[in-house]
């Protein structure tokens, strides 16, 4: 008897179960306490091997990207360097780096923190039907009259749509220079640059059409697509880009290391087709910046920074992080800051945790100290124990459970942690 | 939304306290890790925002916890867009009932399970990975692999019964040892 249920329970779990062997398993856990203890045990191993096989898979795909990325900092050096300058906020309180200030110097002068440019303001679009279009500061986005549905043109930059069910003859039409998209409900995401419309599909699916008006494909939830103006077509599964995760599976120091393994594989893979700057700074810092929605009301801003190279920073209790939020948080939200830091061999050493209680100038949320950061419960060392600590990368989250749209503008990572390569 | 925000602290405690217990029994009736993975955070999210309606006794908090994380689970089950063979409503009572009995030893469990992982290799450990980690269907992980599906589904079987053979001999030692 239990060999049968524990295969029919294992091909429940691979999706192998027939009608007939369904009804055979609910009899069985109907009557049968042993079968109910049978799919609790494989579920509870079901889930501690994705995360203990998650874990180095990231690891492994970690390496992979971050060799890609050394290549690609390289050619787009210049480029990068800008984009680090316009990120960064400056400000007079904090520790920097020289490289940093090197870059600020070239930079044009940085506004006050009250200047912020508010991402809401016109940001986000809702339709008739509830659907919203969220866009980014920089998108150039069009409201055209349409016959039926809603007409939408980018022109640059990148919008985010969740678009609610709709009947076929009454499309959401997202025209870009290169495609046209014709939507009747899902998550999406579309990016202009560079002459070539990006896709990338989380909910549902959206089917592509040419500027002509011919049928080019359908892009499925999970998948991105990409058409420059020669034709010129790419495409693949979000899953194929896999972000910086350089820790390999080392012992967990504690549960909130558990709970964050556990997560953090399925918000970077959300994070993949919402990540709206990469890092690639000339002292060797490598990066990742996105907003992360969650399925109903919620959004992990995800932030996530590696040294390309064998350099390590060096983590202070004095030092400060200057977090730009660029909506503020609904008011009564516990939000939280969570760094995840991990040492030279990429094993975890801690996470901290900050409870964000914005005030002041706008929404830069200035000035947090390492130090009156508080580890997570079962943390193993005290942050007065993080002093001169070597970490090789920092995992950041920001939690706001209704915050939708919550974006983390920057991290002053200047101030927060000293780059020593 | 409750009249009294939760400390950031306990909050966190509480969630890490429960997580394998949420990702397990969320795993068990929706029978999707990524489904699960999103009951699992919105079951957190209404933890948070219900925090004042938490009952303070742990075996109390854990039953309320349960009702919330079958209530989203079955949500999230009737969002899912196609056909799914659900449990009915009596097996899911009885699922509640092998819950409540508490995982011995999770610790060395979990890591018993991570030395018996870095033995096993090969395709074994790829499938697995691909159908854990990236959760992909088995069809699909058939013909990545050039193999019948069939094939996919007995590596997957024998690999966990071998990874579950191999933590209880494990476990078994270490009790042994004075």
């Amino acid at each position: 008897m239990s060999d049968e249920i524990d295969a029919l329970i294992l091909a429940r779990q691979a999706g192998a179960l027939s009608v007939e062997e369904h009804r055979r398993l609910e009899r069985l856990l109907r009557d049968d306490p042993a079968a109910t203890r049978r799919l609790a045990y494989w579920s509870r191993q079901a889930v501690d091997l994705r995360l203990l096989l998650g874990a180095s898979a990231h690891a492994d795909r970690g390496r992979r990207r971050r060799a890609a990325l050394a290549a690609a900092a390289s050619v787009a050096l210049a480029a990068a360097a800008a984009l680090v300058a316009l990120m960064v906020w400056p400000e007079g309180d904090g520790v920097t780096t020289p490289s940093l200030e090197q870059v600020l110097a070239a930079a044009p002068p940085a506004p006050p923190a009250e200047a912020e440019p508010p991402f809401v303001a016109g940001a986000a679009l809702t339709l008739a039907d509830g659907s919203v279009i969220t866009r980014e500061d920089d998108a150039r986005l069009r409201r055209l009259p349409a016959a039926a549905g809603d007409l939408l043109a980018l022109d640059d930059g990148r919008i985010a749509c969740d678009v609610r069910a709709r009947a076929a003859d009454a499309p959401l039409l997202v025209r870009t220079p290169q495609l046209e998209l014709r939507v009747v409900g899902t998550r999406f995401s579309v990016a202009v640059s560079g002459g070539t419309t990006r896709v990338a599909v989380e909910e549902g699916a959206v089917t592509l059409h040419s500027a002509r008006g011919d049928r080019v494909g359908r892009v499925q939830a999970g998948q991105w697509r990409s058409v420059d103006g020669r034709g010129h077509d790419s495409y693949g599964h979000l899953g194929d880009l896999g972000l910086l995760r350089p820790w390999d599976g080392a012992t967990p120091a504690g549960s909130w290391r558990t709970l964050f393994d556990a997560s953090m594989p399925r918000v970077l893979a959300r994070m993949r087709g919402a990540v709206h700057a990469e890092i690639a700074r000339p002292d060797g810092l490598l990066g990742a910046l996105g907003t992360v929605p969650s399925s109903q009301n919620s959004a992990w801003s995800v932030f996530e920074l590696t040294t390309r190279r064998a350099g390590h920073f060096l983590v202070h209790p004095e030092t400060r992080l200057s977090l730009v939020l660029l909506q503020p948080p609904p008011a009564g939200d516990v939000v939280l800051l969570v760094l995840v830091l991990n040492d030279e061999r990429g094993r975890f050493v801690t996470n901290l945790f900050h409870h964000l209680r914005p005030a002041g100038r706008g929404w830069n949320v200035g000035g947090i100290r390492v130090g009156d950061c508080f580890v997570g419960p079962d943390g193993d060392r005290s942050v007065a124990e993080l002093t001169g600590m070597r970490c090789v990368s920092v995992i950041g989250v920001v939690f706001g459970p209704r915050s939708r749209e919550m974006r983390l503008g920057w991290l002053r990572v200047a101030d927060a942690l000293r780059a020593s390569l | 939304m409750s009249d009294r925000m939760p400390d950031p602290q306990e909050l966190v405690r509480f969630l890490a306290r429960h997580q394998g217990l949420m990702q397990a029994y969320a795993y068990a009736i929706v029978n999707d890790l990524h489904l699960m993975e999103d009951v699992v955070q919105e079951t957190s999210l209404f933890v948070a925002e219900r925090w004042a309606q938490l009952p303070p006794e742990h075996a109390a908090a854990e039953r309320w916890l349960k009702g919330v994380l079958r209530r989203k689970s079955l949500e999230a089950l009737r969002e899912k867009p196609g056909d799914h063979l659900h449990l009915d409503e009596a097996a899911l009572a009885r699922l509640d009932e092998a819950f409540d009995e508490p995982e011995p030893d999770r610790a060395q469990r979990v890591a018993a399970l991570r030395h018996c992982l870095d033995h096993l290799a090969g395709r074994a450990r790829s499938v697995l990975e691909a159908r854990h980690v990236e959760g992909e269907g088995c069809e699909r992980i058939a013909a990545r692999i050039g193999r019948p599906v069939a094939t996919v589904y007995t590596i997957l079987k024998r690999a966990r019964q071998a990874l579950a053979d191999c933590v209880e001999r494990r476990l078994a030692r270490a009790g042994a040892r004075p």
